[in-house]
């Protein structure tokens, strides 16, 4: 039997701009290439990698050499060849330096009595995944990372806060006003009766029970396991595994090569499909949701944790945060809360920050408080859709004070 | 061993690490490699500013040196530079001794452990699934600096694990048990503290019945409170957060640690900027104390800054009995174990995993709990009793490079009173 031989060329690079008492510290740069080199051959792999530029041949002798382990997985099936690219630095490393030094020295004048920290990173993300069964895929994601913490310099931290922003685009006008919209904001009471608005992350916490009970290479360990081909959440909320290179900074197919192109893990409601590789798809008869993930010198699994948020994505509404709102005040919570659930779904969302959210503006600051649910409620009746408000996705969830 | 510039402050930290990861299942092995990763830290400080790269092509340091010298502007007194006055100057040599080394155990041999560690998981039945893992990682670091440092030191560590998932009707949960050991041996020792600790899981997931929110006195166990001191205490001491030095936070028999050497995940002879690790007493006697400056500097991946931070931070006995703590408590909660906390600004939220109600003094049925949530002034504050016992340490291990600054933590049992749950 013929072996298939893959190749897996991971390369990052980085630029930081580091920030502490409101001043520039210093700029730190990486730039890395790591090589994996699979073999499938016998219904096993194979695998091995290397650093740089140079290992190939020896990497492929290990490989060939890691065969023994009897680690069994289907071979490649997929023939497809695509390249795509999603954003572009907007900076230079030279730029975002002179950038960084520009927000301090504004930070520094408006906001003496706050420290803030944190900082610019230039992002290049590069995934290439080619094999001699016919596949050949390239991704390119380029970004700027920006995370800034304030701390008023008082005894108090009800003022303390984060601004998180991952963008192909920059506008120093637009980010200081986004800052000055959350530091100008005085303490108020909440409105009653209001929506929440929670930013959702790259990694969004609130999908952790779905990262967990859809896991494919063991269905039946699910809390949703009886649950599956009945509509058990909201028609409107939709989970998906997709990339929209405009919009989305991650990759199109997944270390198997699996493309993300839409696949529903829940559909109108409806539980559908699974987190699922190449063989957890073939061992419990599941459709592939491009969700195989490896290190570059790894056997490749199905991706859990942190890895499995990243990968999902809740579909929007199609319609603006306005609309969702119906044009009544919000509780907004910025990236940074923490969700828990207990393993039949109860879940309590800890939010440290929020802000009033009135004609699309913050008029007032919340200190933290807590919602107490569970996930039937947030994703079923009190689900109000997704929707962008100022570059940041945002599900709204209704009635959740009451 | 390197050439620095003139009137710069430079500094290089090489690490090579090697490390086995292997994975075992009900089908067989899913994975099982050991490999090898290095890389280097270079570091320009010119009085204003620092240059970071870094390297992993170790040929190339000395031109990543000088790359970073010349976008750099030199000043004749940067030696007096108060940030470069107190890095390390230290010369020494730390190697693991030949014979305990655990790269000259052969994978075959690691694997047929774990197998060993994983057996009584082939017949447990409420398993729905498992996995076994082995890891171990062996460090040997290097730093070098224009103050004439020049150190060599190297750390191991290693683990087996199994982590199970539980379900139950319309509920499912996972729990992982795992021993950190010196050599790959033996492992099936183990066998019945696994089945015990698994079997309590299965039974909790039958079992428990949500918590109403409110306040409660909580007992936290070790590992629970062990995650408040690593979720909680230190990112308020080493964070954002505003640590509040010479204040009294906590009743006078509180006291929490941070020891570079204690035995365990989070041991290292030096810190990443070549200083001694220490111990450093961050609360005594219920007062905040000052940072140390030094000794703490951990980078998270060979390519990391180094930044201030915890090493195994714990809190230490106190003069309490276990039993009274317990039979003190009319209505309370007891949480056995945790998944993590988080704190944000001042506000921690702790995610238990096993935990129980006590009602007059014992211990009575399993409870969910979805959090444990406070202000941490309140939550320390709130500490009534802390029992005497030896500190249970737990701790923290990966072999994912970008995340191996490892981190433990311990603790004894600690009585919160007027915890609020979510």
């Amino acid at each position: 039997m013929s072996a298939i031989v893959e190749k897996l060329v991971l390369r990052r690079a980085e630029f930081s701009a580091l920030v502490e008492n409101t001043a520039l510290r210093g700029t730190s740069e990486r730039d890395s290439l790591h090589t994996g080199v699979r073999i499938y051959k016998g219904g096993c792999i194979g695998v091995a990698g290397f650093t740089g530029e140079r290992g190939f041949d020896s990497a492929l002798k290990s490989a060939k050499e890691a065969l023994k382990n009897n680690i069994s997985s289907p071979p490649p099936d997929e023939a497809h060849r695509e390249s795509r690219k999603s954003g572009a630095w907007p900076l230079s490393p030279a730029e975002l330096v002179e950038e960084t030094n520009a927000v301090c020295t504004l930070l520094s004048r408006d906001y003496p009595d706050f420290v803030f920290s944190g900082g610019m990173k230039l992002l290049r993300d590069a995934k290439e995944l080619s094999n001699d069964a016919g596949l050949e895929l390239s991704s390119t994601t380029e970004t700027l990372r920006i995370a800034i913490r304030w701390r008023k310099k008082s005894p108090e931290n009800f003022m303390d806060g984060t601004f998180a922003l991952e963008s192909a685009a920059y506008n120093r006008d637009s980010l200081m006003s986004s800052l000055a919209a959350r530091l100008d904001c005085g303490i108020t009471q909440p409105p009653q009766n209001t929506s929440l608005v929670l930013e959702l992350d790259r990694a969004e916490p609130l999908l952790g029970f779905f990262a967990m009970h859809m896991d494919g290479r063991i269905p039946s360990a699910s809390a949703l396991a009886l649950k599956f081909n009945k509509r058990v959440f909201s028609r409107d909320f939709s989970l998906v595994r997709a990339q929209n290179p405009q919009t989305d900074f991650n990759h199109f197919f997944d270390d198997e090569g699996c493309r993300a192109d839409g696949a529903f893990l829940i559909e109108n409601g409806t539980p559908k499909n699974r987190l699922a590789d190449r063989r957890s798809a073939a061992l419990n008869k599941l459709v592939r949701t491009a969700c195989a993930q490896s290190a570059f010198d790894a056997v490749p699994d199905v991706a859990t944790g942190e890895s499995a948020r990243k990968m999902l994505k809740i579909a929007g509404s199609g319609r603006t945060l306005d609309e969702l709102l119906h044009g009544a005040a919000a509780v907004y919570a910025p990236r940074g809360y923490q969700v828990n659930f207990t393993e039949e779904g109860g879940l309590a969302i800890i939010i440290p920050q929020a802000f009033v959210l009135q004609d699309g503006k913050f008029a007032g600051l919340l200190p933290g408080f807590k919602v107490v649910s569970d996930v039937y409620s947030v994703f079923g009746a009190k689900f109000g859709g997704v929707a962008e408000h100022e570059g940041q996705r945002c599900l709204v969830l209704s009635d959740l004070f009451g | 061993m390197f050439r620095y510039p003139d009137g710069l402050y430079c500094d290089v930290r090489i690490e090579r690490l090697t490390f086995s990861d292997i994975r075992v299942d009900a089908t067989g092995t899913r994975e099982k490699r050991c490999c090898m990763r290095d890389g280097a830290l270079v570091r320009v400080f010119d009085g204003a500013r620092w240059r970071v790269r870094g390297v992993e092509d170790l040929q190339s340091v000395q031109a990543n040196i000088d790359a970073l010298s010349a976008q750099s502007s030199p000043r004749g007194d940067i030696n007096s530079h108060p940030a470069v006055a107190a890095l390390s100057t230290l010369h020494d040599t730390l190697p693991i001794p030949q014979e305990k080394d655990i790269r000259a155990c052969k994978p075959e041999q690691k694997e047929k452990e774990l197998i060993a560690f994983a057996k009584p998981m082939f017949g447990f039945k409420d398993a729905a699934g498992w996995t076994a893992r082995y890891t171990d990682i062996h460090w040997r670091k290097e730093f070098y600096s224009s103050r004439d440092a020049a150190i060599l030191w190297e750390e191991q560590q290693a683990r087996a694990s199994v982590s199970v998932l539980l379900a139950g009707k319309n509920r499912a949960s996972g729990a992982t048990f795992f021993r950190d050991f010196a050599a790959p041996q033996g492992l099936s020792r183990y066998n019945p503290a696994l089945l015990t600790s698994f079997s309590e899981y299965a039974q909790h997931l039958k079992n428990a019945s949500p918590t109403q929110p409110g306040r409660y006195t909580v007992l936290l166990a070790p590992p629970a409170a062990g995650i408040l001191a690593r979720d909680g205490i230190a990112p308020f001491a080493f964070g954002d957060a505003g640590w509040m030095e010479g204040k009294k936070i906590c009743p006078d028999f509180v006291n929490v640690a941070d020891d570079g050497l204690q035995d365990g995940t989070a041991h290292s002879f030096f810190d990443d900027e070549g200083a001694r690790s220490a111990k450093n007493i961050l609360i005594k006697d219920g007062v905040a104390r000052a940072l140390p400056v030094q000794g703490n500097r951990r980078a998270a991946g060979f390519l990391g800054m180094p930044v201030a931070g915890p090493t195994t931070i714990y809190f230490a006995p106190g003069k309490d009995k276990l039993d009274k703590m317990i039979s003190g408590i009319a209505d309370g909660l007891l949480i056995k174990s945790a998944s993590g906390g988080v704190l944000r600004g001042r506000d921690f939220s702790l995610f238990p995993e096993l935990a129980y109600r006590i009602e007059q003094g014992k211990v009575t049925c399993p409870v969910f709990i979805r959090a444990l949530r406070g202000d941490m002034l309140e939550l320390l504050g709130g500490i009534s009793a802390v029992s005497y016992e030896p500190v249970h340490f737990l701790s923290h291990t990966s072999v994912d490079e970008e995340s191996c600054y490892p981190k433990a933590f311990g603790g004894t049992h600690i009585l919160v009173d007027g915890a609020e749950i979510a």
